[in-house]
């Protein structure tokens, strides 16, 4: 049988309607007005350089006491944990009656070129950590760490254990050399100190078009044609314009922090391995022996979850948990189902913990 | 317009309407639109700005807004898909004159896929062809208006990394579409040696040139690769459309169609992008990429040395230096930090506990016993030495001899203070 059944006037009233949406939808979107994301309420308590520390307004009359440090990625913007209203993970875990903090990174620029590792771990999170625990006056607090935030999270109470009650991960690389892991297939053979010397700091834009290749056909044109069934209703619309400011507003990264994240962890495996060294200190995962959380998506094409459940076997914690979500990389925080699933699920192992 | 649908007067006035609609549809955005959400974007929003943007070079291209480019990707895509609709239209009014569509449609299938690869295989020695409209790269105007079909998915996908500043350098893009006579004039060039005063510059230009040159030959490589998985996405569909037809099924819509192109183009691609093979080369294209960039880098940083400016190195060295000093301080800040919230009590415990064995009141006796020695001697013997001693031992009332711990000795030390 003949595989088309697309006669001449069934295409061209598709193509019609194709075009009559188009045009229909520049109503729509000259009314959609500015894409706003970030949506909880929240305030600037700690900055340093370009780093700010927010601390979310609590939504519940007593939060939890012991507050939450979230710490996002280097690359993209930490509002992807708070996209919208109904899409946001951040409030999830604050009307679980949790204290949340978060570390915005801001966009370093050429004068953040030479931030290490040893800046961002020993230096900012530290700090950031050490703050709420003078605003709190307690010892530990809890820490959550997403995606390269996760990676930064493991090394940080490895090395500071003492400042860490609990810590959360969330779909973070731990072994980087898994089989399914693209990113660090292609990573291996880059010579990244030729990438680093030439480039200083290593655009955003490169970033995106890396994962972005990843599904080159389907996330840079079919996502577009499909655009148009949205067209015609601004609420829809507005979400995925915010999804897609969310995926292009990426900075740029600190160049020596990045030559050596992807040295020492993407080509070196390093984390695993325990060879690296932030600042003067080496990277002991047995010394995380506070209570553990490893959330990780089962359909994560970024963060393969064999990259994150390879946790298990490194970290001295006798207290080790796993939470796997039926979902991808993305969708952990701005899907339907996640929102019901994972903050009450983190809350209530943090809550159970003290 | 004639009655028969696929008629050449039909298709004709089918395809200016498509054209005009999207003409109005673009005018309609660039005028209000851009005006509205673009105020203080200098730049004609849709069509120009898709292509004078990418060709704003690698050194200054000015910062688009996410939702700009957003909205570039969508327009290429939307673009796309609507002058794929009017290419498969073609196909089948092609299929339909043949009487394909009845008879041996599977024949005609097999020549039309086959045309296509063949098409993307010729592509494959012109670098970049099969990529689409990049900038002042041909716009695949000789791969016919059917390779507009293929490469839909694609444009968008393209249309980003052209609109890279990382790809998007103007010196770089004709060294990679020189074409084999610039190849000759380079590779001749290349051969001279050094003269005169302007030897160094002129080896300079010849090292440029020699890894403009090999970036464009790992280019090549890259290419290669690509159209090799356009090929292999092609031999997909191909499969799928027989398996349709097999299982008596058949797409309904230009969208269904368009969907399962996708599909055979990611899962051609997923199996290309995850080989040792694309590994190696695309290393080897960015490795050298960045050479090329690092030359450039170099050369410009020379120039502007020359002029009395400001050169990358030099900037480069300044935010070292700054960033050393930062590290200093906040390691000195650290410390102060922790010697302010240090708690002594231990300390002053400690010294407590060495003075308690040093057996202080022995000592204390000791001295007193001293000091009345010392005052019966004076007495016994009243001439005064040099130095009024008697004011030592009335003052030595007033005072007691502290015994104390050196630290960093270990050894008692002896003071004298005010009071007790």
């Amino acid at each position: 049988m003949f595989p088309f059944a697309i006669n001449p006037e069934k295409a061209v009233e598709e193509l019609a309607r194709f075009n009559k949406k188009l045009t229909a939808g520049i109503k729509t979107f000259t009314e959609v007005g500015p894409i706003e994301s970030g949506v909880s309420a929240k305030e600037a308590v700690y900055r340093e350089d370009k780093v700010t520390l927010y601390h979310y307004t609590p939504r519940t009359e007593s939060p939890h006491r012991v507050p939450v440090l979230v710490v996002y990625a280097l690359v993209n913007r930490p509002y992807m944990a708070d996209i919208q209203e109904d899409r946001s993970m951040i409030r999830g875990l604050l009307d679980a009656g949790l204290d949340v903090y978060l570390i915005d990174w801001g966009y370093p620029d050429a004068s953040d070129r030479y931030l290490d590792l040893d800046d961002y771990i020993n230096g900012y999170i530290k700090r950031c950590a050490d703050f709420i625990r003078n605003r709190h006056d307690i010892y530990r607090i809890n820490v959550l760490g997403i995606c390269q935030g996760g990676a930064f999270s493991l090394c940080f109470s490895a090395l500071h254990a003492d400042r860490v009650r609990n810590l959360v991960t969330m779909v973070t690389p731990v072994d980087f050399h898994t089989p399914d892991n693209l990113l660090s297939l292609w990573a291996r053979g880059l010579d990244v100190d030729l990438l680093v010397d030439t480039m200083g700091n290593i655009p955003g834009d490169l970033l995106n078009i890396t994962f972005l290749s990843m599904n080159p056909y389907r996330l840079t044109g079919q996502k577009y044609v499909d655009m148009v069934d949205l067209l015609d209703d601004p609420v829809q619309l507005k979400n995925f314009l915010r999804m897609e400011k969310w995926i292009f507003d990426s900075p740029n990264q600190a160049g020596e922090a990045f030559r050596q994240f992807i040295k020492d962890f993407f080509q070196k495996n390093g984390l695993i391995k325990g060879t690296i060294k932030i600042g003067e200190r080496r990277v002991d995962l047995a010394n995380i022996t506070m209570p553990v959380l490893n959330v990780y998506a089962t359909k994560d094409h970024l963060v393969p979850p064999d990259a994150s459940k390879a946790l298990k076997q490194y970290v001295g914690s006798s207290d080790y948990q796993e939470l796997p979500f039926n979902g991808g990389h993305i969708g952990l925080y701005v899907s339907g189902r996640s929102q019901k699933e994972v903050p009450p699920a983190i809350a209530n192992w943090l809550k159970e913990r003290g | 317009m004639d009655n028969n649908p696929f008629s050449t007067d039909w298709m004709k006035g089918w395809s200016d309407l498509q054209q005009k609609m999207w003409e109005d549809w673009s005018d309609v955005t660039q005028n209000s639109w851009a005006k509205t959400w673009q105020k203080e974007t200098p730049m004609n929003f849709f069509r120009e700005g898709m292509k004078n943007w990418p060709g704003a070079g690698a050194f200054g291209s000015a910062p688009q807004t996410p939702e700009a480019m957003a909205m570039q990707n969508a327009m290429s895509s939307m673009e796309g898909f609507m002058r794929m609709g009017r290419e498969v239209f073609k196909v089948f009014q092609n299929l339909t004159e043949s009487g394909a569509a009845s008879q041996d449609w599977t024949t005609q299938l097999d020549r039309i896929i086959q045309q296509t690869k063949e098409m993307f295989a010729k592509s494959g020695a012109s670098p970049l062809a099969a990529m689409g409209n990049m900038p002042n790269m041909g716009n695949m105007g000789n791969m016919g208006d059917l390779s507009a079909m293929w490469s839909t998915p694609m444009k968008a996908w393209t249309d980003m990394l052209s609109s890279n500043p990382m790809f998007s350098n103007d010196i770089m893009r004709s060294m990679l579409t020189g074409g084999q006579s610039a190849d000759e004039l380079m590779t001749r060039f290349l051969s001279m040696p050094g003269l005169g005063p302007n030897r160094e510059k002129q080896e300079k230009f010849q090292e440029g040139l020699r890894l403009g040159l090999e970036y464009r030959k790992h280019f090549e490589e890259f290419q290669t690769l690509m159209n090799q998985s356009t090929s292999r996405a092609l031999d997909l569909l191909h499969r799928k459309l027989l398996e349709v037809g097999a299982e008596g099924k058949s797409l309904q819509t230009l969208h269904d169609l368009y969907v399962l192109w996708v599909d055979c183009n990611e899962e051609a691609n997923a199996a290309t992008v995850s080989g040792k093979e694309f590994n190696e080369v695309n290393a080897r294209m960015t490795n050298a990429l960045m050479r090329v960039r690092k030359h450039m880098g170099d050369v410009v940083d020379e120039s502007l040395g020359t002029m009395n400016m400001p050169t990358r190195r030099e900037l480069d060295s300044a935010h070292k230096q700054i960033s050393l000093q930062k590290k200093r301080i906040q390691a000195l800040e650290d410390e102060m930090q922790e010697l302010r919230s240090k708690d002594s009590s231990a300390d002053i415990n400690a010294l407590r506990d060495d003075m308690e064995k040093l057996g202080i009141r022995r000592l204390r006796e000791e001295v007193a016993d001293l000091k009345r020695q010392l005052q019966e001697s004076l007495l016994a013997d009243p001439v005064e030495p040099p130095g009024s001693l008697a004011e030592a031992s009335t003052s030595a009332n007033k005072k007691t001899v502290r015994i104390g711990v050196n630290k960093a000795s270990g050894a008692a030390v002896g003071s004298t203070q005010k009071g007790d």
